[in-house]
């Protein structure tokens, strides 16, 4: 029961106040999280931070996850890749230009990076379907979801006009959606 | 309800909009059932793309998290009998769709979307008197003589006042809003055009910032909206510099 029982379950548990389910359900989605925060923050500290904050959101706010809006590993990500990118914009508005250049730099660099993958498969399957993409679709996706930039930032370091790069990162994920098989 | 508006579920599923943009869009997505449901499958689809980048966290983290959630207060969960019937009218709001939000501009529609999940939020055991509530501001935002007045927060954020002669109330509606310092309160006031300011009311904002407020008071005759920082409790004039002001005309 304990490795099969599914987030969804998990969460109305923790909801609840049952610690068991959320250990249970940590070990789920903690990888995923700090993952998230990675991809965006690069800095091992303050990713750690992020995902830390992150995953006591979970425990606070389990009564308010909305099954109708989606799974729990979605309800749970999108608010660490929010917290992430709240976290790198606050950061960008305060060292201004500077960081700015930075980030540039470290848009080409970022996928030199090497990745700790936890899991192979659902990283392969990933990166199957991003290669389906046109280049300006897989690029315009990436920066904007691993790389946390906004569209208006997106359309600078491609340098392509903001419509394009709206268009780009909305059929791009559709075709994501669709090549992976996501209800 | 442009085209445009639809195109930018990709970019808010990703969180690539500005916070502006991000408002606008959560105003018209709490009305548009198209973008809804697109929006569930490319947040599940950015989801995949999160669970590719999983790394197996260091025990400290666990240890860090599983030690701290005992001093963690679990939220409340939301009182279902206000989401249902108090704001169905505002949810169904569209821009174009009638003579009075011809007047309300898209920021202000984001914000009424945003700030009336504030009242969902709040206090779950006073469902009666929050229905009342949010009933009141769904009177004055969906009145037919309905007016609407921006202005920006000091600080940050976006603050908005809807004014309805035919309800003779005004509404506050508030985005990113820094809690108030210990001890002290928000008080919003109606000030005329000799800078003489009445009180109408004090608020906290919710715990992200929102606020969606009935003024206490008839807006006539006034000039401005303020909002100011006061002692708990409140002051019967100003003593601080407006963090808001909006102008009624």
């Amino acid at each position: 029961m304990i490795a099969s029982t599914s987030p969804e379950l998990l969460l109305g548990a923790v909801a609840r106040g049952d610690h068991g389910a959320f250990e249970q359900l940590y070990d789920h989605i903690a990888g995923p999280v700090l993952g998230v925060a990675r991809r965006v923050l690069r800095d091992p500290a303050q990713s750690e931070e992020v995902a830390q904050e992150v995953l006591l959101e979970v425990w606070r706010s389990a009564s308010r996850y909305d099954n109708g809006k989606g799974s729990v590993l979605a309800w749970v990500l999108t608010i660490a890749h929010r917290r992430a990118v709240d976290r790198v914009r606050s950061a960008q508005a305060r060292t201004d230009r500077e960081l700015r250049e930075a980030s540039r730099a470290h848009a080409v660099a970022y996928d030199e990076v090497a990745d700790e993958v936890e899991s192979r498969l659902e990283h392969e399957q990933v990166r199957t379907a991003l290669e389906s993409l046109t280049d300006l679709q897989r690029e315009a996706v990436r920066l904007a979801y691993y790389g946390g930039y906004t569209q208006r930032e997106v359309s600078e370091l491609l340098d392509v006009p903001l419509g394009t790069v709206k268009t780009r990162v909305r059929d791009g994920l559709i075709r994501l959606r669709d090549t992976m098989g996501v209800t | 309800m442009t085209e445009s508006i639809h195109l930018l579920t990709g970019a808010y599923a990703v969180d690539a909009l500005d916070p502006d943009e991000r408002t606008a869009f959560e105003g018209h997505l709490a009305g548009c059932s198209d973008c809804q449901d697109e929006l569930r499958g490319l947040t599940e689809t950015a989801a995949r793309l999160g669970a590719a980048a999983a790394v197996t966290p260091p025990a400290s983290l666990k240890a860090a998290v599983l030690g701290q959630i005992g001093n963690v207060r679990q939220l409340a969960p939301l009182p279902q009998l206000v989401d249902d019937a108090a704001l169905a009218p505002v949810v169904r709001l569209r821009p174009g769709r009638g003579p009075a939000l011809l007047t309300v501009a898209a920021s202000v529609l984001g914000l009424i979307a945003v700030t009336l999940g504030v009242l969902l939020a709040q206090n779950k055991s006073q469902t009666a008197e929050l229905t009342a509530r949010s009933q009141e501001v769904a009177r004055v935002v969906t009145a037919s003589d309905a007016r609407s007045f921006g202005g920006d927060i000091a600080g940050g954020g976006r603050g908005a006042v809807v004014i309805s002669d035919s309800e003779g109330k005004a509404v506050l509606l508030a985005s990113s809003l820094p809690s108030p310092p210990g001890g002290s309160i928000y008080q919003m006031w109606f000030i005329d055009s000799a800078g003489k300011a009445v009180s109408a009311g004090t608020f906290a904002p919710d715990a992200g910032g929102s606020a969606a407020q009935s003024l206490a008071g008839s807006p006539a005759g006034s000039a401005m909206v303020g909002v100011s920082v006061e002692p708990a409790g409140g002051s019967t004039q100003p003593t601080t510099k407006p963090i808001l002001a909006v102008n009624l005309g």
